[in-house]
């Protein structure tokens, strides 16, 4: 196989939404495979942790506080890795939010929430990784976490604008692929989606305490861990510089949105 | 990581269009993990070659000549696996052809035989290897070859009915996910789409015209491994995990 984390040794991932979930399991990956890792997350403390606990491993993890729906944080984050660690080499942009609200009757603050997160927070850190990737002839990696909602309106009454979100992150996928091509960058995209996965993605909005309707839902529905995640990643990032993983949809088994 | 192709060790995987291009990578590479692989095609002879290179390797690989268009072709195949390896607990619907004409001026001849493979074919293997893993109880894993064609009708020229081929594919995917699903069976599906491959249907075909080989050679191409690699990490994800589309595209 010639499918191999080797070049990434020693290099420069950010992964934004590392404080917990699929972002804390590709942090932890990541460090196995001897990265350096910055993991970027309103909950600090939570990556310091992790930084702690992986503190054996070939790789290092360093904690920097950002807020994701904030573009001068997420340039602070950029900066304070160039500074300390060297450019960026790899990015996964992990950080995602789901609001308990719907359409009809729904939280306008909520609803911006959901866009400044998913969809413009990873615009603008995708940028700022094209930037220093550029600037340093890196032939990078960028993988976004997307969703099934992403390519298909799951049958969730509660699930108001998160489907449109990864509607757009979908789009930016192959848009970014299409201007990097352009650019005659050899950066490479991915778009990752996943079925529901055990993350604190729910819990994050109160949404099970909330309404017992949603509980009995949730708690009947398969779900995949956020480590087959983590490995869907790894195996995306050790693909050769000319292949593409362009989409790698995951679902747990028995799925039936 | 918690992937390891451990479990499939020893066990039966049919590879259709196992001759050459993609089917001759996934064939190969699931010899090398330690698998009884039975390839399909019609030139059966190139699979046999390939074979007794591969005689000190974990696994095995096996030729059976069979034209996939043809039903009674099908069966066979599934009776000798059945017959001489064992119950099959992969397949790999891989065998397809692209024809190389147009919907305002093509012959029906040439439609009628790349559905009749992409899509006919793939529906009658994947419900005979259904049947056996039901039999015996095994959680198996299918996994259709489909095409960015198959999500996209990009601008070239002279595809004529292969996109919809492999649009039905796609389709056919998530139907059986679903059908899976209603019948409580764990068995898992996969749909793998790559962009441009160096394979026989592309590249390497003899008969390609001069414009198009000159079209094509300035295209960025992956090599059947690169494909083969994609479906055996899908193979190795643990039994919740079903790897339900994987596009591949060169840079």
């Amino acid at each position: 196989m010639v499918i191999s984390m080797d070049r990434w040794k020693g290099k420069v991932a950010i992964v934004t939404g590392a404080s917990a979930g699929i972002g804390a399991a590709i942090v932890e990956q990541l460090a196995e495979a001897g990265l350096q890792v910055a993991g970027f997350a309103r909950r600090s403390e939570r990556v310091e942790e992790l930084a702690k606990k992986l503190s054996g491993k070939k790789g290092k993890v360093h904690a920097v506080k950002v807020d994701i729906s904030k573009e001068d944080d997420i340039l602070k984050g950029f900066k304070w890795v160039t500074d300390n660690l060297g450019p960026v080499s790899i990015l996964v942009n992990s950080a995602g939010v789901l609001q308990n609200t719907n359409l009809t009757d729904g939280d306008t603050e909520k609803w911006k929430k959901v866009f400044d997160i998913n969809v413009l927070g990873l615009c603008i850190a995708t940028r700022e990784a094209v930037k220093i990737m550029k600037a340093n002839k890196i032939d990078g990696h960028i993988v976004h976490i997307n969703s099934v909602a992403g390519h298909k309106v799951p049958h969730f009454e509660k699930a108001n604008v998160y489907p449109a979100s990864k509607y757009a992150v979908t789009a930016l996928t192959e848009t970014l692929r299409q201007e990097l091509n352009h650019l005659g960058l050899k950066i490479k995209i991915t778009s990752v989606s996943p079925g529901a996965v055990t993350t604190e993605l729910m819990e994050a909005d109160n949404w099970t305490k909330d309404d017992p309707k949603v509980k009995e839902i949730m708690s009947k529905v398969p779900y995949l861990k956020a480590e087959d995640i983590a490995d869907s990643v790894l195996y995306v990032l050790a693909t050769p510089p000319h292949v593409q993983v362009h989409e790698l949809t995951v679902k747990p088994v028995g799925e039936s949105v | 990581m918690v992937l390891s192709m451990d479990r499939w060790v020893g066990k039966v995987a049919i590879v259709t269009g196992a001759s050459s291009g993609i089917g001759a990578a996934v064939a190969d590479a699931l010899v090398e993990k330690g698998l009884i692989v039975l390839g399909v095609a019609r030139r059966s002879e190139c699979i046999e070659e390939r074979a007794k290179q591969l005689s000190d390797k974990k696994g095995k690989l096996h030729a059976i000549k069979a034209d996939l268009t043809k039903e009674e072709d099908i069966l066979t195949v599934f009776k000798w696996a059945k017959e001489n390896l064992g119950p099959v607990h992969i397949l790999i619907n891989n065998a397809g052809i692209v024809a190389y004409t147009n919907l305002t001026e093509g012959k029906t001849e040439d439609w009628k035989t790349v559905f009749d493979l992409n899509v006919l074919g793939l529906s009658i293997a994947t419900r005979e290897a259904v049947k056996i893993m039901k039999e015996n109880k095994i959680n198996g894993h299918i996994v259709h070859v489909n095409s960015i064609l198959g999500h996209q009708v990009h601008n070239y020229p002279g595809l004529s009915v292969y996109p919809a081929s492999k649009f039905a594919v796609t389709a056919l995917t998530e139907t059986l996910r679903q059908e899976f699903n209603h019948q409580g069976l764990k068995i898992k599906i996969t749909s793998v789409s790559p962009g441009l491959v160096e394979t026989e249907g592309t590249t390497l075909n003899p008969s390609l015209t001069p414009e198009r080989k000159v079209f094509m050679q300035k295209l960025p191409i992956l090599k059947g491994e690169d494909i083969a690699n994609g479906i055996v990490y899908a193979l190795s994800t643990p039994e919740h995990v079903q790897i339900h589309e994987l596009t591949i595209r060169p840079l």
